[in-house]
C-alpha cells in the first residue's frame, strides 16, 4: 500500500488536490529512524563481553588485588581497561536511549546516524573518563580500608542518597535538553558536546554506585543488580525512591556480610 | 450532591456584578488573604502549590508543585481546583449559599459578553462598599477596562481538534493533554489546550509583569482559578465529543500532594479525578448531556518525524517580534502518488530560553507578506505562543523554585498552508519566512515593565516531516 495520502482541497488552488511524497527520506536509514538501536547494541555487546571474561578479571577484583602495590596499581592495565570500558557502556548505555533519540530527532535528516554516533561516542567517553577517576579514588580507598567494607559502605549512602530532596531535580537535570545546530561542523560539535554533558549529569547521580562497585569483587549479578536500579530510577522518573533506597540498603547488608 | 460550576457571565452582568456566588467567593478571597503565607487555607499558600519563587518552603509544604507542559497538566489542575475549590466553600458566609457554592468558569472563547474579563473582576468596591478583593491591578490595563480579549488569543478550536491526549510533541503533535513525562513543573512542550488558549490567556490577562504572567504569581489573581475551571471543562467537553484518557499505568497512578479543606496533607491520583460527577461530584452547566461513545484508550502509535529544514542561527524576540528565513528546499516535493497517510509538516520552534515574560502574546506566520500588520495575515498564521512559565526555562529560573530547568517548544501543523503556499506564484523554499509579531494590543503596555528589556532566545526553528 502507497503510503501517501490526498489531502483536503486547499483553497485557491483551483481544485487541484496537493499530495505530499512520502518517499522514504534517503540516509535516514535504520538508525536514523530507530536511534535507540545504537546505546541498546553498544549494551548488549559491553554486557556479552563481560559474560565471556567472567568475574575473575572484573575490575573490582583486578585492582583490588593491587592496592597495596604504589600509586601506579591506581591505573589499570590494558585488559583493565577493557573491562572498565565494557563494565561502564554495560552500566550506562540505556542510559544514552534518551540523549540519542533527542540528538537524531533535533538533527537534519541526512545527519541522523552521524548525529546518534557522535552522541554516543561523547556520552561513551566522557563516562569512561569519570570510571577511569573513579576508579583511582577506589583504588585510594581500598588502601585506607577494607575494599568490601568500603564498598558497602558506599551503597549504604546510596540508599540515603535516593531519600534527599534535592535528587528528583537532580534526576529531572538528566532530561535537559540542548540545542543542536542544523548543519556543518558546528552541529558535529554539539552532538558530542551534548554527550558530553549528558553523562556528566548522569554521572552526578549515578557515580557513587559506581565508585562501591569498583571497590566491591567483582561479580556479574551486582553489576546487573546496579545497573538495573539506575535504569529504574531514570525511567520511573523517581517514582519508587523508598523502594529504590532499601533496594541499595540489601545490597549493602549483602556487601557488608 | 454534585454540585454545578457556572459560566460567570451567568451570574452577573455589567450593572449588576454582584451574584451570590461571586461575593461568596470575594468573601473567601478577602478572608484568605488575611491567613498568613504558612497557613494552608490562606490564599498566598494555595497560590504557593501552584508557584513560589525564593521562598523556602515549611516542611512538606507542596509548593511549587504545578504541572507544565506534560500529560499532567490537566489532571493536576483539576485536583488543585478541587481542593481549592473546598477551601473556599469552608470560608463562604452562610448566607451566600456556602453548601452548594461552586467555583464558577470563564468561558472566553464564545465572543461577547465572556470574551472580556467579568465585571466583578473590575468593579472597585463590594456592594457594602468594602474594597473587591478580586479586582487586581496588576493586570493588563485594558483587560481591567473591560476590553475583550483577542480571538487569536482565546480561539479553542485547535486544540479541541486533537485527536489524542498525548504525542511526543517532538517536531509533531503535542496531543490535547500534552506529552508523556514524569512530574514536571515545566516540561517540555505543551499540550495543544495547554498552548492555547491556556497560556495566551495568562499572558494576555497580565500583561507585563502582571500575576498571571508568571506561574509563580498566577493563582494570586482571582481571576486564575476561573482561567483554569474553563481548562478542566474544555477537557470533560473534549473527552464528550472527541477523545479518550490515556489508559498507561504511569498516568493513572501518579499521585500528587495537595492541602484538603481542613488544611491537611492528602495525595491524590491521576485515576481518581478522571470523572468529575462520580469522583468529585461537581459538573459544569454546558457539558453536553450525550453519553461518550465508547472508545478504546490506546496510546498512540509512536511518531518518527525527519528535520527537513532549520533556521541556520537562533533567534532573540523582542517586543516587537522577530523574522527569520529558513532554507525549505529539503521538503519533500509534492507528489501524484495514491491513497494512503498523508504525512503532515509541522513547523517547531524549540530550545526557548529566557529569564522573564515580556507580556505579550506572539503571533506565529508562515511565508507572511513582506510589511506587517499582513492584511493576508489570517491566512499565514499558524498559531500563537506566550511563552507562559518561560521563567523555568533557565537554571536560575528553575532553581528560584527549587526544580529543574528545561527550554520550552511549541509545534503547530502546518501541512495545509504548505500546501497552499506551495500552489501559489510566489512560493520561495530557499527563502521561507518564519515571522513572530506581537497580537495587536500588546503594544498598549509599558515597555518598561518586567521582562521587556529581557528578549526571548529561540534557538531552533524548524519543520518537521511527520
Amino acid at each position: 500500500m502507497s503510503d501517501s495520502l490526498a489531502v483536503s482541497t486547499p483553497a485557491g488552488t483551483g481544485g487541484q488536490v496537493a499530495r505530499w511524497s512520502t518517499r522514504p527520506v534517503p540516509g535516514a536509514g535504520l538508525l536514523g529512524r530507530w536511534p535507540e538501536l545504537v546505546p541498546i547494541a553498544a549494551t548488549a555487546a559491553a554486557w556479552a563481553c563481560l559474560a565471556l571474561t567472567g568475574p575473575a578479571t572484573q575490575p573490582g577484583a583486578a585492582h583490588a588485588g593491587r592496592a597495596h602495590a604504589g600509586p601506579l596499581a591506581a591505573l589499570p592495565g590494558a585488559g583493565g581497561v577493557v573491562h572498565l570500558v565494557a563494565m561502564t557502556v554495560a552500566m550506562t548505555g540505556l542510559l544514552a536511549v534518551p540523549g540519542a533519540r533527542t540528538a537524531v530527532f533535533a538533527s537534519s535528516w541526512w545527519r541522523r546516524r552521524r548525529a546518534v554516533t557522535l552522541f554516543v561516542a561523547g556520552f561513551f567517553l566522557a563516562w569512561t573518563a569519570a570510571v577511569l577517576g573513579l576508579h583511582a579514588v577506589a583504588v585510594a580507598l581500598s588502601v585506607l580500608a577494607e575494599p568490601a567494607a568500603a564498598g558497602g559502605a558506599l551503597l549504604a549512602g546510596c540508599a540515603l542518597a535516593q531519600l534527599h530532596p534535592r535528587r528528583s531535580r537532580r534526576a529531572a537535570e538528566c532530561d535537559r535538553t540542548m540545542r543542536i545546530r542544523p548543519y556543518g561542523r558546528s552541529a558535529d560539535l554539539d552532538c558530542v558536546r551534548f554527550g558530553v554533558v549528558s553523562a556528566a549529569r548522569c554521572t552526578r547521580l549515578c557515580a557513587l554506585p559506581m565508585l562501591a562497585m569498583l571497590l566491591l569483587p567483582g561479580s556479574l549479578p551486582l553489576t546487573a543488580a546496579l545497573a538495573t536500579l539506575a535504569l529504574v530510577e531514570r525511567v520511573s522518573r523517581r517514582r519508587w525512591p523508598v523502594p529504590a533506597a532499601l533496594s541499595y540498603a540489601a545490597l549493602a547488608v549483602t556487601a557488608l556480610a | 450532591m454534585t454540585t454545578v460550576r457556572r459560566d460567570v457571565w451567568t451570574l452577573g452582568s455589567e450593572q449588576e456584578p454582584w451574584d451570590p456566588v461571586l461575593l461568596g467567593y470575594a468573601r473567601a478571597v478577602a478572608a484568605m488573604q488575611q491567613l498568613p503565607l504558612t497557613e494552608p487555607r490562606s490564599w498566598r499558600y494555595q497560590a504557593a502549590i501552584h508557584g513560589i519563587a525564593g521562598a523556602s518552603p515549611p516542611p512538606g509544604a507542596p509548593w511549587n508543585e504545578c504541572q507544565h507542559a506534560t500529560w499532567y497538566f490537566l489532571p493536576w489542575h483539576r485536583m488543585y481546583l478541587f481542593q481549592f475549590e473546598q477551601i473556599v466553600r469552608s470560608f463562604v458566609p452562610a448566607g451566600l449559599g456556602a453548601d452548594e457554592w461552586a467555583l464558577p468558569y470563564w468561558n472566553y472563547s464564545d465572543g461577547s459578553p465572556g470574551d472580556a474579563l467579568p465585571p466583578a473582576f473590575r468593579v472597585e468596591t463590594l456592594p457594602d462598599g468594602s474594597p473587591n478583593p478580586l479586582l487586581v491591578p496588576e493586570r493588563r490595563v485594558v483587560v481591567n477596562a473591560g476590553k475583550p480579549l483577542p480571538g487569536v488569543v482565546t480561539d479553542v478550536s485547535a486544540a479541541l481538534a486533537e485527536q489524542v491526549f498525548t504525542e511526543s510533541g517532538f517536531g509533531g503533535s503535542t496531543g490535547f493533554g500534552g506529552p508523556r513525562t514524569g512530574f514536571a513543573h515545566q516540561g517540555p512542550a505543551f499540550g495543544a489546550l495547554e498552548a492555547r488558549p491556556h497560556g495566551p490567556v495568562h499572558v494576555w490577562v497580565g500583561g507585563a509583569g502582571g500575576l498571571m504572567t508568571d506561574p509563580d504569581t498566577a493563582a494570586l489573581d482571582p481571576i486564575f482559578w476561573l482561567h483554569h475551571a474553563n481548562m478542566d471543562r474544555l477537557w470533560a467537553t473534549w473527552l464528550v465529543d472527541t477523545g479518550v484518557n490515556p489508559s498507561s499505568q504511569f498516568w493513572l497512578s501518579r499521585s500528587f500532594r495537595l492541602r484538603d479543606a481542613g488544611g491537611d496533607r492528602v495525595r491524590m491520583r491521576v485515576r481518581e479525578v478522571l470523572d468529575p460527577v462520580s469522583d468529585l461530584n461537581y459538573t459544569y452547566d454546558s457539558l453536553p448531556t450525550v453519553a461518550a461513545a465508547e472508545r478504546v484508550a490506546a496510546m498512540p502509535r509512536r511518531r518518527r518525524p525527519l528535520l527537513v529544514a532549520a533556521a541556520k542561527e537562533p533567534v532573540t524576540v523582542g517586543r516587537a517580534g522577530a523574522s527569520v528565513e529558513i532554507d525549505a528546499t529539503g521538503l519533500p516535493e509534492p507528489a501524484a502518488a495514491a491513497a494512503g497517510r498523508e504525512p503532515r509538516v509541522y513547523l517547531n520552534l524549540a530550545d526557548i530560553e529566557g529569564e522573564a515574560n515580556p507580556g505579550v502574546v506572539y503571533e506565529v506566520y508562515l511565508d507572511p507578506p513582506e510589511d506587517p500588520p499582513y492584511p493576508a495575515g489570517a491566512e499565514h498564521r499558524v498559531g500563537v505562543v506566550s511563552f507562559f512559565g518561560i521563567e523555568q526555562s533557565t537554571p536560575a529560573g528553575a532553581a528560584a523554585s527549587g526544580r529543574a530547568a528545561h527550554g520550552m517548544r511549541y509545534s503547530f501543523d502546518v501541512t495545509d498552508l504548505v500546501n497552499r503556499l506551495r500552489s501559489s506564484p510566489g512560493w520561495d523554499p530557499a527563502n521561507l519566512r518564519v515571522a513572530l509579531r506581537p497580537v495587536e494590543g500588546s503594544e498598549e503596555e509599558d515597555a518598561a515593565a518586567a521582562g521587556a528589556d529581557r528578549p526571548i532566545r529561540i534557538g531552533t526553528i524548524s519543520l518537521y516531516q511527520s
